[in-house]
C-alpha cells in the first residue's frame, strides 16, 4: 500500500507543469525515502531528476518500493481539477495498475477523487557521477527566465560565461547578437534576489534556448536557481522545492562547431 | 518542440555523459509477461529435455524424469490435434470400436468451451505417453494461448527428481471410461 498527503496540491501541480513540456510520460519511483522520478526528454538531450522526500508530506506511507508510470498530460488533467489551496492523498495498492488522487478542500466541504490508470514504461536510468563543478552561480530564478526568454529571440542558443567579476549570457542570430551580463551581488541582506557565484576556474559552454527555455517552467517551484557548470559535463539547473525536495534539469551542450 | 530535430543534431546527449543503468528490478506484470514469453517459447520449440519413455510391467509406456525439474516449472506440452467437442465425439466413438486404442483424449474448458486435445494418433511426442495417476501425481496441466491457440502443457507440481516417473491426473471420470480403463481411479 501506498499513500502520501501533500498539504499543497499546488506545489504538485507546479511540479508538474515544470516537467510536462519536456517529457509525454514518467515512472515516480517510491520507496520509504519518497518519490523519485528520473527521465530523459525524447532527443535525449536532456534529463529530468526529480526527488520528493517523505518528511515533506504530511503523512507519507510505502509498504513496498512500487513504480508507478504515468501519462503526465492525463495526470496534469486531473490536477487541473484540484482547487488552489487543496491537499492531495496519492493512494495506490501494492500491485495495482490504477492510482487514486483525492483532493480535499481547505474546509473538507469538498472532496473530489480522481482514478488513473497506470502505465508499463520501459525504464532506462542513468548513473550520475559526482562532478566538481568549474563554476556554481545561484541567481533569482525569475531573472534567469526572462534572460532565457529574452534572448531566445536573437537566436537558438546562449553562450553562458562565466569568471570571477560575474556571469555573462550571450547569443546570436540573424538579426544581431545580445548580451547580458549579471555581476555578483554585494548586498546580502535579500538573499533572493542575490547573485551568488562560487568559481574554481572559469567557463564558456553553448547550450539550446529551446531547453533551457522549458527548464524555466519550474520558475514558481523557487525563487532561486542554481547554475553548475563544468566542461565537457552536462549543466545543471537546479531548483529547490521548500521543504519538499528538488527539481534538477541536466541538458548536454551544444556540439561546438569545430568540433564537427 | 519544432526544432527538435536541428537539436538533434546540432547538441550532444546526456547519454553521451551519463550510461544508462538499466534497472535489474522487474515490475511483477514484466516477470509475468516474461515468464508467459518463455512458456510460449518452450512450446513452440517443442522443448522434450529431460524425459525419457520407459517401458513399465503392467502399465505401458511411461516418461522418467532424466533431470530433475524444479517446482513450477515447464515439462512437456501435451501436444495432439486441437478439436472441438463434436469432433472430439466423433473421433472417440471411432475409437471405441477398436479396443487396442488407448485413451489420449484430454477434454478442457476455455472461455466456457469444452475443447479436446487428442493425441490418440503415434507422433513421437513425450507429452502422450505419461502415464495417470489420481493420487500420487506429480505434474499438473495448464493451458497457455500460443498465436491464440490454446495449447495444453504439464508443469511440475513439485520438485522432481531424476530418475522420477512423470505423473498427472487425467481428469476423466465418467463412467464410460472407468468402464473401459478401470486404472482411472488410482
Amino acid at each position: 500500500m501506498f499513500e502520501a498527503r501533500l498539504a499543497s496540491s499546488a506545489t504538485f501541480k507546479k511540479v508538474l507543469d515544470a516537467i510536462k513540456d519536456l517529457l509525454n510520460e514518467a515512472s515516480f519511483d517510491c520507496s520509504d525515502a519518497g518519490i523519485q522520478l528520473q527521465a530523459m526528454d525524447n532527443s535525449h538531450v536532456s534529463l529530468v531528476s526529480l526527488n520528493l522526500k517523505s518528511d515533506g508530506f504530511e503523512k507519507y506511507r510505502c509498504d513496498r518500493n512500487l513504480t508507478m508510470g504515468m501519462n503526465l498530460a492525463s495526470l496534469s488533467k486531473v490536477f487541473r481539477c484540484s482547487g488552489s489551496d487543496d491537499t492531495v492523498t496519492i493512494k495506490a495498492q501494492d500491485d495495482a495498475d490504477t492510482v487514486t488522487f483525492m483532493f480535499e478542500a481547505k474546509k473538507q466541504e469538498k472532496i473530489s477523487d480522481y482514478e488513473m490508470k497506470l502505465m508499463n514504461l520501459d525504464q532506462e536510468h542513468l548513473g550520475i557521477p559526482e562532478t566538481e563543478f568549474s563554476c556554481i552561480i545561484k541567481l533569482p530564478s525569475g531573472e534567469f527566465a526572462r534572460i532565457v526568454r529574452d534572448l531566445s529571440q536573437f537566436g537558438e542558443s546562449i553562450v553562458i560565461s562565466c569568471t570571477k567579476e560575474g556571469v555573462k549570457f550571450s547569443t546570436q542570430g540573424d538579426i544581431g547578437t545580445g548580451n547580458v551580463k549579471l555581476a555578483q551581488t554585494n548586498n546580502f541582506d535579500k538573499e533572493d534576489q542575490s547573485v551568488i557565484i562560487d568559481m574554481q576556474e572559469p567557463v564558456s559552454l553553448t547550450f539550446s534556448c529551446e531547453y533551457l527555455n522549458s527548464f524555466t517552467k519550474a520558475t514558481p517551484l523557487s525563487n532561486q536557481v542554481t547554475l553548475s557548470l563544468c566542461d565537457n559535463v552536462p549543466l545543471v539547473v537546479e531548483y529547490q522545492i521548500p521543504d519538499l525536495g528538488h527539481l534538477k534539469y541536466y541538458l548536454a551542450p551544444k556540439i561546438e562547431e569545430d568540433e564537427n | 518542440m519544432k526544432t527538435l530535430n536541428n537539436v538533434r543534431n546540432s547538441n550532444h546527449k546526456v547519454t553521451d555523459y551519463f550510461t544508462v543503468r538499466k534497472s535489474v528490478r522487474k515490475t511483477k506484470k514484466q516477470m509475468l509477461r516474461e515468464k508467459q514469453k518463455q512458456l510460449e517459447y518452450m512450446v513452440i520449440c517443442e522443448m522434450e529435455d529431460g524425459l525419457e519413455s520407459r517401458y513399465t510391467e503392467g502399465k505401458g509406456r511411461g516418461v522418467f524424469a532424466t533431470k530433475d525439474f524444479e517446482k513450477g516449472s515447464f515439462v512437456v506440452e501435451y501436444s495432439g490435434d486441437f478439436i472441438s467437442l463434436m469432433e472430439a465425439n466423433e473421433r472417440e466413438d471411432q475409437y471405441s470400436r477398436d479396443e487396442a486404442t488407448g485413451c489420449y483424449m484430454y477434454y478442457f474448458k476455455y472461455n466456457d468451451q469444452t475443447f479436446c486435445i487428442d493425441a490418440t494418433r503415434e507422433s513421437g511426442r513425450m507429452g502422450r505417453l505419461i502415464n495417470h495417476s489420481r493420487t500420487s501425481s506429480n505434474l499438473y496441466t495448464k493451458i497457455i494461448l500460443v498465436d491464440g491457440l490454446p495449447r495444453l502443457i504439464l508443469m511440475a507440481k513439485e520438485n522432481i527428481k531424476r530418475g522420477q516417473e512423470l505423473l498427472y491426473d487425467y481428469g476423466d471420470r465418467s463412467r464410460e471410461s472407468l468402464k473401459h480403463h478401470p486404472w482411472l481411479k488410482s
